[in-house]
């Protein structure tokens, strides 16, 4: 193995969608012909013939910047020396790359790079991966004539004086390093950070020789506005900007193409190894979700993979109350297997079930939701999909015909009107959110709906047209009125309407959303939204051209979620915004594989590809397949499970990578549950929150310890490879294995591509799906099949796949959670960029420098009326607990609203969000609780009372003295 | 069964035949039984009958007359129904293999 090589070319590819870039230019080279898009720079064309032209500021990640003076070239018939990255191809030019001139002018100005940096080579972290001395190498720099002595920014003393020029290295970023004297002054960070990334907090400070690359205002990284999304770090040229991994550890020696495990994003990474040891995760450019760029999670915060707390071996235990006994594998899955056997023995085939894992591989789940329907001989299998876009699947499958998004994330780049409803995507996709804003500088306009002022309404070169704060669980009247705008003012797309959709239905449609009293006007104080702002946005969506809705889960996670999301697909074909790059419905999915979890029949009533259980046909082909004999009725969802358990029918569960003592609602309903039940197996890396209540965990692996597949939001297969060897022993799926063959239902995998090439027989969507194709094409969009056989960008292009697209009458049901004297304020919950999801992987990074703990956003009105400050320890109370934690005053929220998030287990949000869920998935209501906020001591009794219960429960019991 | 999960059963009944009732045609309650014939365990259908037919109260009543439904015909012969009158059952058809 060596490391996977990416060919710089420079400056980016011409835009695809620039009517220029249709052109093609042919010019010559060093006497070699080439033609390519018009509006390629002359140094592209160049490294597209393999010609690679001397640089330092160029990289082709960033627009061409021509700062550094080295890639000069001479054209026959133009004056001077001109830059190569800055110079577009013409047609006929006759282009020199090398000649006498040109050596002398470039080893010129590499002499004088060289004049004022360090000579340390052999002791920098840079070297083998540093541009500036490749550079130097290739313009044959022999000698510095200008020697050290004067003004310089390499030396901290000048003689015996203090050096006004020096700066001391900046380590306050846990990753990486700011090495000032270093520094070359190309510019390439400051661009990173503007270009790619989006978020500005970098510039050049001083002029001339007092140029400085500055974060903020002169800060120390992280004081400053740094996001750590690894831009800078992967643009320096230099050893200015490095990981702290490579300074500790060395270059690495060779890489591997995987895929992050973080969010529905689904970033390629090349995982820079040497030996078993990871040095450092680098984008990606091949990666088709992230073109190269990164987040501060799959960057850097994968350290948890060899934290100490990771727990390596099985453990069992007969109580609760009791400490962890370590065991081996046999025993472990033996005793598990023989459990499960005598609960179904005692209490019936229903008393078990299984949750499958999102974070897992489609292989591992796939086998999960296999075993519990083929060994445990139900279908009572679940996965967290339940409790995030289950109401997606259910909406669009009811109005388009199938349940996913319907584009990939390069569609951004053709979008005019980007529609943002009930998502976060600087903080929960960071990566797409940076193509996003990438976009809107471009001058693409923006709607915002969400309670909260996120980022985007307002950040650097970005500002919304329009927010409409609506209060929380008002999604279905909002889309409603704006859909009554779109159809009153005449501005549907009819001959859309006409050739794409039913008829029927629109009319009934059309006609229910232009009753009056589903205008803006009277739905203005349900709302809280001036009606103007609303009927401005309906106007700006249906007519400013390509508009894409892009939503997350402050849509679905409602009493009326799947209702709001077949809005979203009403205002989508009444514009006629599907079916072509640049609009469509874009769900954001939250976590790796979630997309995937629910592509493998993980619910309970649905085989792989969405297809239910009482289906004779679908389920004879599996029956067939897997030899038993399958059970025709729906099985438990994950709410149910925990009513059966509380119920005292269901009595064991086998969850894998899954928490959902933290990540459900009402944690004491939760608690209660996993209580009742006598077998709790939990597979995970850590002794999470859910562990307090299990008698058997199984250790689990990571995504950089297997094989496999993730499937992100937008429908994407991509591969996962295997750099290191289990430290647990087993990778997840051969868990899984060791207990069905236990159980007596034999399975003799040997590799995941087995397992999916089973799936690919038995699913039609995924028929063209092997590790093979995935190999050759790098990625596939389902439905891959003879049809599609490299996928499927963009769904419903020509007909919907239901046939007709169909229009659902959404009317507006307000939640039952409401607002009263004892519970006046409505609390909505979300995510913050540094941590995920539960947070027990990123809180065992230095992630949590960046958010230790969950605080409560409140407006400055609701805390003078409270009296509370900034900082104030706050107790905030609902009808189902109480949880204290420390106030943020903000006018983020609007007044009668405050907000969360839900990363830490000392927090425990989710004491406080309630039962209440979606009416057509159970998916549950976490965007609306109504509570009260008062002042406060310091931790609630319950937060205690946990703490301790949790700390007693993890006790591991030690090892016998030899 | 508890009363807090009758309690529960006909909360989640009644939300669904709340959707339904506000969609044009007369096959809410009908539309209301497939969907919890698609997604609800047999035990909870035979509690929730069991629970109407111990004179348990509190369903509306498309929710009502769908439980009748669910108790008194099968889940096919409610998708046929659904058919006839030019409904489809979301729950039941295939999603994403439609393509």
């Amino acid at each position: 193995m060596s490391l996977v090589y990416e060919i710089d070319y420079g400056t980016p590819a011409a835009r695809r969608s620039a009517p220029a870039a249709e052109t093609l230019v042919t010019l010559t080279i060093d006497g070699q012909e080439v033609t390519v898009p018009a509006g390629t720079s002359i140094m592209r064309a160049a490294m597209e013939m393999g010609t690679k032209i001397p640089k330092l500021c160029a990289t082709d990640m960033m627009d061409a910047f021509g700062s550094c003076r080295m890639c000069l070239v001479e054209i026959e018939g133009r004056n001077g020396t001109p830059a190569s990255c800055t110079t577009p191809v013409a047609e006929g030019i006759k282009v020199t790359t090398q000649n006498a001139r040109l050596a002398k002018l470039r080893r010129g100005v590499m002499e004088l790079y060289i004049s004022d940096h360090p000579l340390d080579c052999l002791t920098c972290a840079a070297n083998g991966d540093c541009e500036l001395q490749d550079v130097a190498g290739e313009v044959g720099l022999r000698d510095v004539r200008y020697g050290y002595a004067g003004e310089n920014h390499v030396f901290a003393k000048s003689g015996a004086d203090e050096n006004p020029l020096f700066m001391a290295k900046d380590e306050s970023n846990p990753y990486f390093t700011y090495e000032p004297s270093k520094c070359i002054v190309c510019s390439r960070c400051v661009r990173a950070c503007d270009e790619v990334q989006g978020t500005f907090a970098l510039t050049i400070a001083g002029r001339g020789f007092d140029s400085r690359v500055s974060p903020g205002q002169s800060e120390p990284f992280m004081g400053s506005e740094c996001v750590s999304c690894g831009a800078c770090v992967q643009a320096c040229p230099t050893a200015t900007l490095t990981e702290k991994k490579v300074i500790e550890l060395g270059q690495p020696e060779h890489s591997v193409v995987t895929t992050c495990a973080y969010c529905g994003v689904g970033c390629s990474f090349k995982a820079e190894m040497r030996g078993e040891e990871v040095v450092r995760m680098v984008p990606y450019k091949d990666g088709k979700a992230n073109r190269g760029h990164s987040c501060v999670k799959g960057r850097f915060a994968w350290g948890y993979a060899t934290h100490k707390e990771r727990i390596l071996n099985p453990m069992i235990r007969a109580s609760t109350a009791d400490p962890w006994r370590e065991v081996s594998w046999e025993e472990a899955i033996a005793h598990t297997a023989s459990e499960f056997k005598r609960i179904q023995a005692k209490y019936g085939r229903n008393s078990i079930g299984g949750i499958t894992s999102s974070r897992c591989t489609n292989e591992e789940t796939y086998l999960v939701q296999k075993m519990v329907r083929a060994a445990f001989g139900n279908n009572n299998v679940d996965t967290c999909a339940r409790v995030c876009h289950s109401p997606t699947g259910y909406g669009l499958k009811t109005t388009f015909g199938t349940s996913a998004g319907t584009q990939d994330f390069d569609s951004v780049e053709d979008v005019d009107v980007v529609v943002i409803i009930g998502a976060n995507p600087t903080d929960a996709h960071p990566v797409f959110a940076s193509r996003m804003k990438q976009r809107l500088r471009e001058g693409a306009r923006l709607i915002v709906i969400d309670p909260r002022r996120i980022d985007l309404v307002r950040s650097a070169h970005i500002e919304a047209d329009h927010h409409l704060p609506l209060l929380p669980g008002t999604n279905v009247a909002m889309l409603t009125a704006l859909a009554h705008v779109i159809v009153t003012e005449g501005l549907a797309d009819e001959a859309f309407i006409r050739e794409r959709c039913d008829l029927e239905a629109y009319a009934g449609w059309a006609a229910f959303v232009s009753e009056t009293r589903n205008s803006p006007e009277a739905l203005e104080k349900t709302l809280g939204v001036p009606a103007a702002d609303v009927r401005a946005a309906a106007r700006l969506y249906a007519t400013g051209g390509n508009g894409a809705i892009y939503y997350g889960l402050g849509v679905t996670e409602h009493s009326q979620g799947s209702t709001a999301v077949m809005g979203i697909a009403n205002l989508a074909m009444a514009t006629g915004n599907i079916g072509r790059p640049g609009v469509g419905v874009n769900p954001l999915r939250g976590q790796n594989n979630v997309q995937g979890s629910c592509d493998m029949g993980s619910f309970p009533h649905e085989y792989t590809g969405y297809r239910h259980v009482s289906d004779d046909k679908v389920r004879g082909s599996f029956e067939e397949a897997w030899g038993v004999s399958l059970d025709p009725e729906p099985g438990l969802r994950i709410p149910n499970m925990l009513d059966a358990a509380v119920d005292g029918g269901f009595k064991a569960i086998y969850i894998q990578g899954e928490d959902i003592l933290q990540s459900d609602p009402n944690t004491r309903h939760v608690s209660a549950g996993l209580e009742a039940m006598e077998c709790v197996v939990v597979q995970d890396l850590f002794l999470n929150e859910t562990a307090i209540h299990a008698h058997v965990f199984l250790p689990g692996s990571t995504f950089l310890e297997k094989d496999g597949t993730f499937t992100n939001a937008e429908r994407r297969i991509q591969l996962v490879r295997k750099v290191m060897t289990p430290k647990n022993g087993y990778a997840d799926w051969e868990v899984t294995q060791l207990l069905s063959n236990a159980l007596g239902y034999p399975m003799n995998y040997s590799h995941p591509s087995e397992i999916m090439d089973e799936i690919a027989r038995l699913t039609p969507t995924f028929a063209g799906v092997s590790f093979d194709t995935l190999e050759r094409e790098g990625s596939v969009q389902w439905p891959c099949n003879e049809a599609n056989p490299t996928g499927s960008p963009v769904m419903h292009a020509a007909t919907f796949a239901r046939g007709k697209g169909n229009f659902v009458i959404t009317e507006y049901i307000a939640t039952d959670e409401k607002v009263g004297p004892r519970f006046p304020l409505l609390l909505t919950t979300g995510r913050i960029l540094s941590q995920y999801n539960v947070g027990a992987q990123t809180r065992r990074t230095d992630n949590s420098m960046w958010h230790d703990e969950d605080v409560l956003e409140i407006h400055p009105v609701d805390a003078e009326d409270r009296g509370i400050k900034d900082r104030d320890w706050v107790k905030l109370q609902s009808r189902a607990g109480e949880i204290t934690l420390h106030a943020k005053i903000t006018d983020r929220v609007a007044p009668g609203v405050v907000y969360t998030t839900f990363h830490h287990p000392s927090t425990q949000a989710n004491v406080i969000t309630t039962d209440y869920s979606d009416w057509a998935t159970n998916c549950p209501e976490y965007k609306v609780t109504a509570v009260q906020v008062s002042g406060s001591n310091g931790p609630s009794d319950w937060q205690e009372r946990y703490d301790a219960f949790a700390l007693q429960s993890r006790r591991i019991v030690a090892e016998p003295a030899e | 069964m508890s009363a807090s999960t009758s309690e529960h059963l006909v909360r989640m009944a009644n939300q669904v035949a709340s959707f339904f009732v506000t969609q044009p045609g007369d096959t809410a309650a009908l539309r209301t039984a497939d969907h919890i014939n698609a997604y609800w365990v047999v035990k909870m259908k035979r509690d929730l009958i069991d629970y109407v037919d111990h004179g348990g109260g509190g369903l509306t009543p498309a929710a009502l007359e769908a439980v009748h439904i669910v108790k008194n015909r099968t889940s096919k012969v409610v998708e046929r129904a659904l058919a006839r009158a030019g409904e489809g059952s979301p729950g039941h058809q295939a999603g994403d293999d439609a393509g």
